[in-house]
C-alpha cells in the first residue's frame, strides 16, 4: 500500500476515497484486527487503554445503544447510558460530546456547554464538535435574548404614555393645537431597499397612496459610517408631518431636534427592544405628537390599545391572478411562504410545512431558504425561488394557502395571507396570529390552534371541493372589501388630516 | 424521508464515531431544485454517489452517469449509479466516453472550487452539452459573514469541511460566479443562496437596516438580498448553455 497521509482522526474516512475508516484502510496497524462496523465501538483516543477487553466490549455496546436512542429522539435514555460509560471511563471523549448533545436537546444548555467544552479540552478539536458547541451557545444566547425581549414586550403597552410630550398631545386629543399650516410638507421616511421586503414595499405603497399630498421620500443610506438622506446634500427632514416606516431608521437621533408637527410610525416587524430604542430616538427628535399606525386590533392591543388601526395597503391589482392557471379541482396543492419578505435571519421554522409534506400533501413552498434541506428529498414538495416568480405568480395556482405565523412581533405584514385571499384561495391561519381577526373562521378561511388542527383543516378542505370553492369565493369578496383601492386611499389620506 | 431533528446528525460528517455508513450525507437541498424528472443526469464529481442515489430515489427510473477522479469513490458510486467513469474532467471527451447518451441535466456539486482552472473546465463541459441542457452547480460563498468575521480577526483557517475546506483552491462571491459562468459560455437562469441562518446569526451583535456589527467587523449591506449573501454558505447556480 502506498503511503497515505493520516487524517486528524483515525475514524475519519481514509483520504484514498475508499469510504472505509482510515484505521480500517491505509491506517490499519500491522497485526491488529481491523474492527468492522459490527464489532463494537472503540474510542479513537487512548481513553480506554488499560481497560480489560471485556469491559471495553461492554462499554462499546453501551455507546452504540446510546446512539440508537439518541437518533430515535430518546435523549433521556441516551443520556443515562452515556453516564454509565462515563462512570467507568470519565474521559471518554465521544461520550462527553454526545451526552452534551443529549442535554442540549433536553434544553439544559449550561450542562451541554460544560460537557462539550470538557470534551474539547481532552482532544484536538474538529469542525463537527465546534459546530455543535456553537449550536449550544446559540441556543443559550437565544434563550437570553427571548427573556430580554419578553421583558421589553411588557413595557410596550405603557410606552406611549412615557413618550408623549409634556403638552400631552395625542391623536385623540381635542385640546387646543398649535396652528398647523394649510399644507405641511409630508415626509416619508424609510430604508433604501429595492427588494421585496415588507418595509420597502410599504414605503412604495405609501408613496403611491399619498401621492396627492406630494410627499418627500427619504431613505437612509449607509456610506461607510455616514448616513445620507436621499439626494445629494439633501437637508434633513424638518418640520412637517413625518411618516416613519418602522423604527429602524438611522436618521432618528442624528441631527438633533427637528420638531415635526406630527410623527406617525407604521408598526413593522421589530423586536420589543427595538421598539423601545427606536421610539425613544424618534421622540427625542422633538416630536410633538407620536402616533402609531398598526394593521390590526390584535397588534393595537400589544401596544396599549389606543392607536390607529389600518389594514395594510395591499394592492389588489397585484393579485388579480388568472384563475385559469389553477390546478384541476381534483388536485389539491397547499402553498406556504417560508421567508416572507423579512430578513433571512428571522426565517420561520419549517416544521409545520414539513409535517404537511410528510402527511403526503402536494406542497408548493415559496422562498424556502433553510427548508430546502428538510423538504428537498420529497417528491411531493415543489420549491419555488423568490427570484423566479412573484408572490402573486406563486399563489395563483394554489388550492389553499397555509399561513404559518410566528411570535407576534416577528410576524410580517401578511401580504402572503391577504394576497391568497385576494386571489380567491381559502386560507389557513393560526388563531393567535395578529392577522387572524381578518379571517372569519369557516367563512373566508379556517383558523387553527396547532399542527394537529392545521392538518385536520387541510384534510377537510381536500375532501370537500365545493366547500373549498365557497370559502375561496368568500375570501376573495372579503379581500375586495378590505383592500378596496378607493377606500384605502381615503383611509390613508385621512391619516394626514387627523390632528 | 423524515427530517433530521438534530443538527449533529447532518453536520457530524466524517468524524462520526460510531457508524461510518452515515458519513455520506446526500444533498437534499440540491434535490429541492429538481422539481420534475430530470432526464439523464451527468453527475460530474459524483464522489461516493450519495446525491446521485438521492436523485434516483426522488425520481425513480432516472439514469445517472457519474464522473469521479478517485478510484475508490468511483467504485463505491457504482453501487448506486448507472455508469461511473473514473477520470479527471480534463482527460475526458464525453462524446467518446459515453457515446449516445442524451444528457438533460448536469450536476457540478462542490467541484469547481477544487479545480485550479475551473474556467477551462467549464468551457470544456459547455462544449459537450446540447442546447437547453440544465446545469446545476453548487459553489461555496466566500462572502460568508463567518469567514469575513474571522478574516477581520486575522484568521483564515482551513478546515476539514465547509467554505474553507482545506482542499478548496478557488473562492467566489455571487458576482464572480455569475461572471465565470457567463464567460465560459453559459446563461445564468438563477443564482440561489443557501443559508444557514442560525450559525451566522450567532455572530451578529447588532443589526439595523443597512448595517450590522459582529465582534470584529462592521459591515454595510444594501437590502435583504444583499444581507442574504452575507448569510449564504453556498450558491446554487442554475444555468443553460448560452446561444
Amino acid at each position: 500500500m502506498s503511503v497515505v497521509p493520516a487524517p486528524v482522526s483515525r475514524l475519519s474516512p481514509c483520504p484514498c476515497g475508499s469510504g472505509k475508516r482510515y484505521k480500517d484502510c491505509h491506517g490499519a496497524l500491522p497485526g491488529a484486527a481491523t474492527s468492522s462496523r459490527r464489532s463494537g465501538y472503540r474510542p479513537s483516543g487512548p481513553e480506554w487503554n488499560g481497560l480489560p477487553e471485556g469491559d471495553q466490549d461492554r462499554l462499546g455496546a453501551l455507546m452504540e445503544a446510546a446512539l440508537v436512542h439518541q437518533r430515535a429522539g430518546k435523549s433521556a435514555e441516551a443520556a443515562r447510558l452515556y453516564r454509565e460509560v462515563l462512570a467507568v471511563a470519565p474521559k471518554t471523549h465521544d461520550a462527553l460530546h454526545m451526552l452534551g448533545m443529549a442535554r442540549w436537546s433536553e434544553g439544559d444548555y449550561a450542562e451541554a456547554r460544560k460537557l462539550i467544552e470538557e470534551a474539547l479540552s481532552l482532544q484536538a478539536e474538529y469542525p463537527a464538535i465546534r459546530q455543535n458547541l456553537s449550536l449550544v451557545l446559540s441556543a443559550q444566547r437565544a434563550r437570553e435574548t427571548n427573556a430580554q425581549e419578553a421583558l421589553c414586550e411588557r413595557a410596550l403597552p405603557g410606552l406611549f404614555h412615557l413618550l408623549r410630550s409634556p403638552e400631552g398631545r395625542t391623536v385623540n386629543a381635542t385640546a387646543q393645537e398649535a396652528p398647523v399650516s394649510d399644507n405641511p410638507i409630508v415626509h416619508l421616511i424609510g430604508a433604501e431597499d429595492t427588494s421585496e421586503s415588507d418595509d420597502a414595499w410599504l414605503l412604495r405603497r405609501l408613496a403611491v397612496l399619498l401621492a396627492a399630498a406630494n410627499p418627500r421620500v427619504w431613505v437612509s443610506r449607509r456610506q461607510g459610517n455616514e448616513t445620507a438622506p436621499a439626494g445629494r446634500d439633501a437637508p434633513y427632514p424638518r418640520g412637517g408631518i413625518q411618516l416613519w416606516v418602522g423604527v429602524d431608521q438611522e436618521i432618528a437621533g442624528l441631527q438633533g431636534p427637528v420638531s415635526p408637527l406630527r410623527t406617525l410610525v407604521f408598526a413593522q416587524a421589530a423586536s420589543p427592544s427595538r421598539w423601545l430604542d427606536g421610539l425613544r430616538a424618534i421622540a427625542n427628535d422633538g416630536a410633538r405628537s407620536l402616533e402609531l399606525v398598526v394593521s390590526s386590533r390584535a397588534k393595537d392591543e400589544r401596544f396599549g390599545h389606543e392607536h390607529q388601526v389600518l389594514t395594510i395597503p395591499l394592492d389588489l391589482a397585484e393579485f388579480r391572478g388568472p384563475r385559469a392557471q389553477r390546478h384541476s379541482i381534483d388536485e389539491f396543492v397547499v402553498g406556504n411562504v417560508v421567508q416572507d419578505g423579512r430578513t433571512v435571519a428571522h426565517a420561520r421554522s419549517g416544521s409545520l410545512q414539513e409535517r404537511v409534506a410528510a402527511a403526503g400533501y402536494r406542497v408548493d413552498v415559496y422562498d424556502p431558504g433553510r427548508a430546502r434541506h428538510a423538504l428537498g428529498a420529497m417528491r411531493n414538495v415543489n420549491c419555488v425561488s423568490r427570484r423566479q416568480a412573484t408572490l402573486a405568480q406563486f399563489l395563483a395556482p394554489l388550492s389553499c394557502y397555509l399561513y404559518v405565523g410566528d411570535t407576534w412581533w416577528k410576524e410580517g405584514l401578511g401580504r402572503d395571507l391577504f394576497g391568497a385571499m385576494a386571489l380567491g384561495i381559502p386560507v389557513l391561519c393560526p388563531r393567535g396570529s395578529i392577522h387572524a381577526e381578518y379571517v372569519r373562521d369557516g367563512v373566508d378561511g379556517i383558523l387553527y390552534d396547532d399542527a394537529g388542527g392545521a392538518l385536520a383543516a387541510l384534510a377537510a378542505l381536500r375532501a370537500d371541493p365545493t366547500r373549498r370553492r365557497a370559502i375561496g369565493d368568500a375570501a376573495g369578496a372579503r379581500a375586495r372589501e378590505l383592500f378596496d383601492p378607493a377606500a384605502l386611499t381615503r383611509a390613508y389620506r385621512r391619516l394626514l388630516e387627523n390632528a | 424521508m423524515p427530517p433530521s431533528k438534530y443538527l449533529w446528525q447532518t453536520h457530524l460528517g466524517p468524524d462520526v464515531a460510531f457508524d461510518p455508513a452515515y458519513h455520506q450525507n446526500p444533498r437534499t437541498e440540491i434535490a429541492s431544485f429538481l422539481v420534475a424528472p430530470p432526464g439523464t443526469v451527468l453527475d460530474i464529481g459524483c464522489g461516493g454517489g450519495a446525491t446521485g442515489r438521492l436523485v434516483k430515489e426522488k425520481f425513480p427510473g432516472t439514469r445517472v452517469i457519474g464522473i469521479e477522479i478517485n478510484p475508490r469513490a468511483a467504485e463505491h458510486a457504482r453501487q448506486y449509479l448507472d455508469h461511473v467513469i473514473c477520470a479527471a474532467i480534463d482527460d475526458i471527451d464525453l462524446a467518446r466516453a459515453v457515446p449516445g447518451e442524451k444528457v438533460s441535466t448536469v450536476l457540478l456539486l462542490d467541484v469547481l472550487e477544487h479545480l485550479y482552472d475551473p474556467w477551462r473546465a467549464l468551457a470544456r463541459i459547455r462544449g459537450w452539452l446540447a442546447p437547453g441542457t440544465r446545469v446545476l452547480a453548487s459553489v461555496p460563498n466566500i462572502r460568508n459573514l463567518a469567514v469575513l468575521d474571522e478574516l477581520a480577526a486575522g484568521r483564515f483557517q482551513y478546515a476539514e469541511n465547509g467554505v474553507l475546506d482545506v482542499t478548496h483552491v478557488r473562492f467566489f462571491t455571487r458576482g464572480e460566479l455569475q461572471r465565470m459562468f457567463e464567460e465560459t459560455g453559459f446563461r445564468v437562469v438563477n443564482l440561489e443562496p443557501l443559508t444557514q441562518p442560525e450559525t451566522v446569526d450567532a455572530l451578529v451583535l447588532n443589526r439595523r437596516p443597512g448595517r450590522l456589527d459582529t465582534r470584529h467587523l462592521t459591515i454595510g449591506f444594501r437590502d435583504q438580498d444583499d444581507l442574504e449573501d452575507l448569510y449564504a454558505f453556498q450558491y446554487v447556480i442554475d444555468a443553460v448553455p448560452a446561444a
